[in-house]
């Protein structure tokens, strides 16, 4: 038997939390987001005047009887928000890590199943998509924390290879999934290529956004001394350099100031933005980070 | 200029391999290692800025050269560069001080070592002011008194120190020994100068060729006669009767008579008189009986040139009877028995005179339950059911022994079965407790080893002087086996020699094992051995009493005669003989090694300053200059 991503204890104390997000989405609103539209729905929102072909069943008699004027009741509309986790399965997502670490890509897997059970167990619908240089095949779920167990063995078969093409990527998804929702970026945002802009347009089509920035150790702060040759993991390119304290110290600048673009991005789009580093365990990055950045609750 | 300690082949080599070895390290720490990343994009601008940094990297080949320079400068110093020509430098000569048994010979001129230490004396005068000496004490062992020193009081202090010993000469030990002091001293090598009497133990001994070979002889005088060997042997069949072998032998050249006085615990035996050849040698034998301790001397009458082997002496133990106390209602049965035996001495007594602690080695219990538990050795013939030392599984009638444990010493040569035996008791067995005899249903005979205060006890579960077994020989071979078990040392063969001290051999008996030999001094040291061809093989430098002691036999070789050797060692034709002349002083070669010590760790410093230092310092910089990455990871995961 595979070794469980999650295990049953730290599923337990997932279960009291849920999704949020910032925006309100027209016509759809997950059950624990008030949403300023009107719609069907059990609270009530508003009276308006009764028109033709209205719903006979929302007419407050009580009124009619009163004012002999038919109003209509209105309530909040129930819909389900569609929570979409795109995970980053390309190959940089094994490479980074130090000894004694996790792969980013296995932190990321337990991650986005943890995010994806806390949506399950609050009847969310949830999307998982993986994706690198398109989208790969999605797994839809919902319905309850029951039907966590194949969302569990779908993120456990993934594999993790070849390029990261963001521009691509976020093509295909606005193509693919036009209904507005919260989009979870759990990726290292690490594309030779801009991944600012496709995500802004993901932003701008009116997707929430989490982005959710996992790095390993050697990712931010690289370790080793003198002459090197890098390699890198997704286009095999090589590099020569000679590292030193000076030119650790200037990578780790780039690499911040990279971290702070994509933070500045989610930010700037009402969205949010969450790091992570490797070494954090999983548990203490839910509870901690993603809790009190508001992503979960 | 010259290497003291390597020759220039060693330096070569070594240097090499170090010179290999740092520049292996060197291009190790700047070889380009491969490291997969998971993008480039970070490292493009650092990129630019290290190849500035590479270039200069590629200057610091001067680190290399300089830690190669400091390496070649500590070699230098461990090799002992020394300036000057090596002819100039003082040579390392060995003195081998002859301080075996023949140095304590006496002639007209003295002790034959204190000639030695004055010709010794007289060498160590004339040699140069930079030579050295290593005095060695050589006799069975070549053990050096000195190390190579050239202070005359040290070397003055141990010649005078010297003293005979009992062993002889080991000359190819001695000479082997001083060639390996001079090849490992570094030095210059000088003479290897023998001083004594040139007496060995064997007339062709294989020596090595020594070119440096100088002696300094000692004459000896010649008319030595001495005793050999002394042994006494204990009758097999009466323990007070003993047997002593006197081997005397003439070391010197013309006919001697000897009057050889022997004489045990004060009674002396009628002299005897040997007349030897030259180089002849003779038994005397002795035969007297006794069961007190004493001395055993035997002294040749008369001054020779060495005393030492004129007496030996040797201490008997008491007679070695068994003493036996028998508790049992019918002596009669029981007394042709035991009376058999004549390593027994047997006292009968009624059951009712039972004390826990008779004055006897063992006591035998005969169909009877002592009041209170014995506290000797015990031997039970029958014991009553209820009260048996050992407890009792069941009784049974009319069977018969079906094994005899003979692998061990306990059912040696017992072999009768089917014997009928009207009534016995069969025993449980325990841990430690050892079956002799077995019928059907289990042990009837059976051993208790003795365990926290508890005496050895052996238990014949049946009368075996009842019915058939009283006529069958196992009787009274079991009675044995059980008796010796309980006190083996009194059934012990005892031998008692006098020989010379170095290396003895004893032969042991075929039927004693070799894994249960045990070789002890007086103090009860155990003594290292050898058991090869059924003989023990040992080895003292100082007179011992030695015992040997197996399974039933007892050895003692007192140790304390002088080993005399008896021939002359013909020196080689090329080895000098006399003191040579007064060497004058030359001026000594220079030593460098500590100056060469010091730089090669001053080029390692200044290595080290400009290169190991600047690059902490730019590690430091860097630290401090660069941002706390940590706080900033802080603020990423935060926010």
């Amino acid at each position: 038997m595979a070794e469980r991503l999650i295990d049953r204890a730290f599923l337990e104390r997932l279960e009291r939390l849920t999704l949020h997000w910032k925006n309100s989405f027209n016509g759809l609103v997950g059950g624990h987001n008030l949403s300023h539209f009107a719609g069907p729905g059990q609270e009530f929102l508003d009276h308006r005047n009764f028109h033709e072909g209205d719903d006979l069943r929302a007419v407050n008699w009580r009124a009619y009887m009163r004012l002999e004027k038919l109003f209509l009741k209105m309530f909040q509309v129930e819909p389900r928000v569609p929570v979409r986790l795109l995970l980053d399965t390309s190959a940089s997502m094994i490479a980074g890590a130090r000894p004694g670490e996790p792969t980013k890509f296995d932190y990321a897997r337990k991650l986005t199943a943890a995010l994806a059970y806390v949506g399950l167990v609050r009847l969310d619908n949830i999307l998982l998509q993986p994706f690198s240089q398109r989208l790969h095949d999605p797994y839809l779920c919902s319905g309850g924390r029951h039907r966590f167990q194949p969302a569990e063995t779908f993120l456990r078969e993934l594999k993790a290879d070849g390029k990261t093409n963001y521009l691509e990527t976020a093509r295909q998804y606005l193509e693919n999934y036009p209904q507005k929702g919260l989009t979870i970026v759990v990726s290292d945002f690490l594309d030779d290529s801009d991944c600012i802009r496709p995500l802004q347009y993901i932003s701008d089509f009116g997707h929430e956004l989490l982005l959710v920035q996992v790095w390993g150790g050697e990712d931010r702060e690289p370790s080793g001394k003198g002459e090197m040759e890098l390699i890198d993991a997704e286009t095999g390119v090589h590099v020569k350099i000679a590292l030193d304290d000076e030119a650790r110290a200037a990578y780790t600048d780039g690499f911040d100031g990279y971290a702070a673009q994509i933070r500045k991005l989610a930010l700037r789009n009402g969205g949010r933005y969450v790091g992570l580093p490797v070494s954090m365990p999983i548990e203490e990055a839910i509870f901690g980070p993603l809790v009190t950045g508001g992503s979960v609750q | 200029m010259f290497f003291l300690n390597l020759s220039l082949g060693e330096f070569l080599g070594l240097l090499g391999v170090i010179s290999g070895l740092v520049t292996a390290l060197y291009l190790l720490d700047r070889a380009k290692r491969k490291k997969v990343v998971s993008t480039l994009r970070f490292w493009r601008p650092a990129v630019t800025a290290d190849e500035r940094q590479s270039r200069k990297r590629m200057r610091e080949p001067w680190s290399l050269l300089l830690q190669l320079l400091g390496m070649a400068l500590l070699l230098l110093a461990i090799a002992q560069l020394q300036w000057g020509a090596r002819g100039l430098r003082g040579r390392d000569h060995v003195l081998l001080l002859d301080t075996s048994a023949w140095s304590a010979a006496r002639s007209a001129a003295g002790t034959i070592l204190n000639l030695e230490k004055r010709a010794a004396q007289r060498y160590v005068g004339t040699i140069g002011g930079s030579d050295r000496v290593l005095v060695v004490r050589a006799d069975g062992l070549a053990a050096p008194a000195t190390p190579f020193t050239s202070s005359s009081d040290q070397l003055t202090k141990a010649i005078a120190g010297s003293t005979s010993q009992y062993s002889a000469l080991n000359l190819e030990q001695a000479l082997s020994f001083a060639q390996q002091a001079q090849s490992w001293s570094g030095g210059r090598p000088g003479d290897i100068v023998y001083v004594g009497p040139r007496r060995i133990p064997e007339p062709d001994p294989t020596l090595p060729k020594i070119p440096n070979l100088r002696l300094l002889p000692v004459a000896a005088p010649r008319g030595d006669r001495g005793i050999r060997r002394i042994s006494v042997k204990r009758n097999e069949d009466d323990p007070n009767t003993w047997q002593a072998t006197v081997l005397v032998k003439n070391y010197s050249t013309t006919p001697q008579v000897i009057h050889l006085n022997t004489q045990f615990a004060g009674t002396v035996f009628a002299p005897r008189v040997v007349s030897l050849a030259p180089g002849e040698e003779k038994t005397v034998e002795y035969a007297f009986v006794t069961n007190v301790a004493g001395q055993l001397i035997a002294q040749i009458e008369g001054q020779d040139s060495l005393a030492s082997d004129d007496r030996a002496v040797l201490r008997l133990p008491r007679s070695g009877r068994l003493t036996v106390a028998v508790y049992t209602a019918r002596p009669d049965v029981l007394k042709p028995l035991l009376d058999s035996n004549h390593r027994l001495n047997v006292n009968f007594y009624d059951p009712g005179q039972y004390i826990p602690k008779p004055a006897a080695d063992i006591m035998l219990l005969d169909q009877m339950a002592p009041p209170a538990p014995p506290q000797i050795a015990n031997f039970w013939i029958d014991p009553p059911r209820e009260r048996s030392p050992l407890p009792v599984r069941e009784v049974v009638k009319d069977t018969s022994i079906k094994a005899w444990h003979s692998e061990s010493a306990l059912g040696a040569g017992l072999h009768a079965t089917e014997t009928p035996i009207p009534e016995a008791e069969v025993f449980q067995i325990f841990d430690g407790d050892v079956a002799v005899a077995t019928v059907a249903e289990g042990p009837v005979v059976e051993v208790r080893p003795s365990a926290q205060g508890r005496p050895k006890a052996a238990v014949i579960g049946f009368d075996p002087l009842h019915g058939q077994m009283r006529f069958e020989v196992t009787t009274p071979l079991l009675f044995a086996n059980l008796l010796r078990w309980l006190a083996p040392e009194s059934f012990r063969t005892l031998e008692i020699s006098a020989a010379p001290v170095g290396t003895a051999t004893a032969a042991l008996d075929p039927s004693e094992r070799p894994e249960h030999v045990r070789v002890t001094d007086e103090r009860r040291f155990s003594i290292p051995f050898t058991i090869r061809d059924q003989t023990v093989q040992l080895f003292t430098s100082r007179p011992s009493l030695i015992r040997i002691t197996s399974d039933d036999r007892e050895r003692y070789l007192s140790l304390t005669l002088p080993d005399v050797a008896e021939f002359e060692w013909k020196a080689p034709p090329a080895a000098r003989e006399g003191f040579p002349a007064l060497m004058g002083f030359a001026a000594p070669a220079i030593d460098l090694w500590q100056w060469l010590a010091v730089a090669g760790g001053l080029v390692l410093f200044i290595e080290w300053m400009i290169y190991g230092r600047r690059r902490i310092v730019v590690r430091r910089k860097s630290a401090a200059s660069a941002p706390p990455a940590r706080a900033h990871e802080r603020e990423l995961v935060s926010k």
